[in-house]
């Protein structure tokens, strides 16, 4: 149970115990110095004080005694109110010494004085009596001699038995007091030691414990400090992170702010393009009409080139005809002039000239012939260039009609360019509009950032300073360890 | 397209020259050149002596004969008579052409015979080939006619051999030949 108690406790408890004691010490050493105090107050108040009485007793007493010797040698009424006045201090005197009686002894002594001071001052009254006759003095010596001194002694002696008796009660007072005065002090002395000894016990017992709970509790300190500087040092290390993420993210949208600047002047052009375009498909469309009206114009051209064409192709077809006609008109005149030159051959002399003319009629058909053939292949030339030609044309007709098709297709395509054209700048400035006001959050954002990034900042100094103060804290309880181990090895 | 016309009138230009001029060479360089005509038979070109020849003709009918020489065509008028024609492919052993002969050569001799080839290529006055001769049958010599060489047919030869195959000579006539 004691193991479960707070340090704060235990030390006021231990502490309450320690005060307790000491109260008690005290209370002790109040009651036994206040008990030896009385006890030497009443040993010297009172039997000083029956001391005193009883030498102001022996005084009256003797002063009496002298008092009655003054008158037996010299009566004279000086000692008789002396012897009176003795009397009177005795008498007074004796009560005040029986008040100072505790004793049983000391009451027969006070009985057995006042007896005999009785009985000696009737000695002295008969003497007295004696004395003032004529020749009284001798019977009043003689009285003297047989009565009152033996009285006197004897009252001397009891004076002086009571006076023993005060003195031995006194030594008896005051070795009680001292009895008591010891016992007290022995009595504190054990008070003292039985605190000390418990403050020791109580000192180790502390130790002990608040060693063994300060040291688990600076263990756990030193752990949770050692833990602290690992997260301070994670802490620091994720703020410089944080500060350098920060940082590049704050570059980031820097380059996104001036990015998006530019797509708002990108947008801002790209609307002013799309209405230029606008304009630019208009016109378009009017020029892909005017050419579309320019195609079927070289259609209706083509058209005419092909019929043309067929015509110089039928042209030439009949050109072969009668290159066919000159081509066997120079065969049969070849032959006929061979034949001819056989013929003059034949013919001797008289045929020699006639062979001459129809050797060159020869050549003249052999050349005639060569040429129509080199007319032929020109005409053949001609007739597969005008098919080529044709073809082309049908071709190009073809690619007209394709064209115009496409043209068509261009119109609708220019009509729907100018569609998506008007929809494309409704969208650019939309996204103009947009990128301006994703440009304002940007730099919302940036400043918001920057703040975080500032905050980051802050955050990485602050996990810094915590990590120095780990660092202190986990000094501090490696200190505060070594000293409480360092005790509890003591 | 624009140089046509001025070849035309330069190629006409070079004709009337060339037709003038002919006129004015002596005939005595002409005596000494003798041309010979280029005839396609099957799927080669032969020449032939213009002066073997009596004349040439194109297209003309030739009627079909029954007959044992397997080379004779048939007879074809010509000239006012009816002459024989034989197939000069097959006579030379040459496998014939894809149409058919279209031209005849008129052999002269006692009776007229016709040789029937497929084309005509032309009359050349070529260069004569002295000491190179022919191995092939009826091949008596070759001439030069541009960058090519032709076998000159022999067609007196040629005649002769016909004129055995079909009877005309007789056998004591041919040894004393």
């Amino acid at each position: 149970m004691i193991g479960s108690w707070t340090f704060q406790k235990k030390v006021t408890i231990g502490f309450a115990v320690m005060v307790g004691l000491v109260a008690l010490t005290t209370t002790i050493a109040v009651y036994a110095l206040r008990t030896t105090i009385a006890i030497k107050d009443s040993v010297i108040s009172l039997n000083a004080e029956g001391m005193i009485e009883v030498a102001r007793l022996d005084a009256a007493f003797n002063k009496g005694v002298a008092a009655f010797r003054g008158y037996i040698a010299a009566p004279d009424e000086h000692f008789v109110s002396e012897r009176a006045t003795a009397l009177q201090q005795f008498d007074e005197i004796l009560p005040r010494l029986g008040r100072t009686v505790r004793t049983e002894e000391g009451r027969r002594l006070m009985g057995e004085i006042t007896k005999a001071h009785d009985t000696w001052k009737e000695s002295q009254d008969r003497a007295l009596a004696v004395r003032t006759g004529k020749d009284g003095l001798p019977a009043a010596l003689r009285i003297m001699r047989e009565e009152t001194l033996p009285f006197a002694d004897r009252m001397e002696q009891r004076i002086g038995a009571f006076v023993e008796l005060k003195r031995r009660i006194f030594e008896e007072a005051q070795a009680s007091s001292n009895s008591e005065a010891s016992m007290a002090g022995t009595l504190l002395i054990s008070l003292g030691m039985i605190a000390v000894l418990f403050a020791a016990t109580t000192a180790v017992f502390l130790a002990r414990s608040l060693s063994k709970q300060i040291g688990a509790a600076v263990q756990h300190v030193q752990s949770s400090s050692a833990e602290l500087q690992a997260s301070a040092n994670q802490q620091a290390s994720g703020g410089k992170e944080a500060a350098t993420a920060m940082n590049e993210i704050t570059t980031t949208v820097s380059e996104l702010l001036a990015t998006s600047r530019q797509i708002a002047d990108s947008a801002q052009q790209v609307a002013h393009i799309a209405e230029e375009t606008a304009a630019a498909a208009r016109n378009g469309d009017k020029t892909v009409l005017q050419s579309q009206e320019s195609i079927e114009g070289i259609r209706r051209q083509v058209d005419t080139i092909v019929s043309h064409m067929l015509n110089l192709g039928k042209k030439s077809q009949q050109i072969g005809l009668v290159l066919d006609i000159i081509n066997e008109l120079a065969e049969q005149t070849n032959i006929l002039s061979i034949n001819a030159t056989i013929e003059a051959a034949g013919a001797g002399e008289q045929g020699k000239r006639f062979a001459v003319v129809g050797d060159e009629i020869r050549k003249l058909a052999d050349r005639v012939s060569g040429s129509s053939k080199e007319i032929r292949l020109l005409v053949e030339e001609i007739r597969t260039a005008v098919n080529t030609t044709i073809l082309a044309t049908e071709t190009g007709s073809k690619a007209v009609d394709a064209g115009l098709l496409r043209f068509q297709e261009v119109t609708r395509g220019f009509k729907e360019i100018g569609g998506m054209v008007v929809t494309t700048t409704q969208a650019a400035r939309e996204i103009g509009l947009s990128t301006k006001q994703q440009m304002t959050a940007v730099e919302q954002v940036n400043t918001a950032i920057g703040g975080a990034a500032q905050a980051a900042r802050e955050a990485e100094a602050t996990s810094t300073q915590t990590l120095q103060t780990a660092t202190q804290l986990a000094q501090l309880s490696r200190n505060l360890s070594r000293i409480v181990q360092s005790q509890a090895a003591v | 397209m624009s140089e046509g016309p001025i070849v035309e009138m330069h190629t006409l230009a070079q004709l009337r020259s060339a037709f003038d001029r002919s006129f004015s060479v002596p005939a005595q360089s002409r005596e000494n050149r003798e041309s010979v005509i280029q005839i396609r038979v099957g799927g080669e070109v032969f020449a032939v002596r213009a002066g073997h020849i009596a004349g040439l003709v194109k297209s003309r009918k030739i009627v079909p004969l029954p007959s044992r020489i397997p080379e004779l065509l048939g007879v074809a008028a010509l000239r006012g008579s009816l002459i024989p024609v034989y197939d000069l492919a097959a006579l030379l052993g040459i496998s014939p052409g894809v149409s058919g002969p279209s031209w005849l050569m008129l052999v002269p001799c006692d009776t007229p015979i016709g040789l029937a080839f497929d084309g005509f290529e032309g009359q050349q006055e070529p260069e004569w080939l002295s000491g190179e001769q022919s191995a092939r049958q009826h091949v008596r010599q070759l001439v030069r006619i541009g960058p090519a060489v032709r076998a000159v047919l022999d067609i007196p030869g040629l005649a002769e051999t016909i004129r055995k195959r079909a009877g005309l000579v007789e056998p004591a006539k041919e040894r004393q030949r």
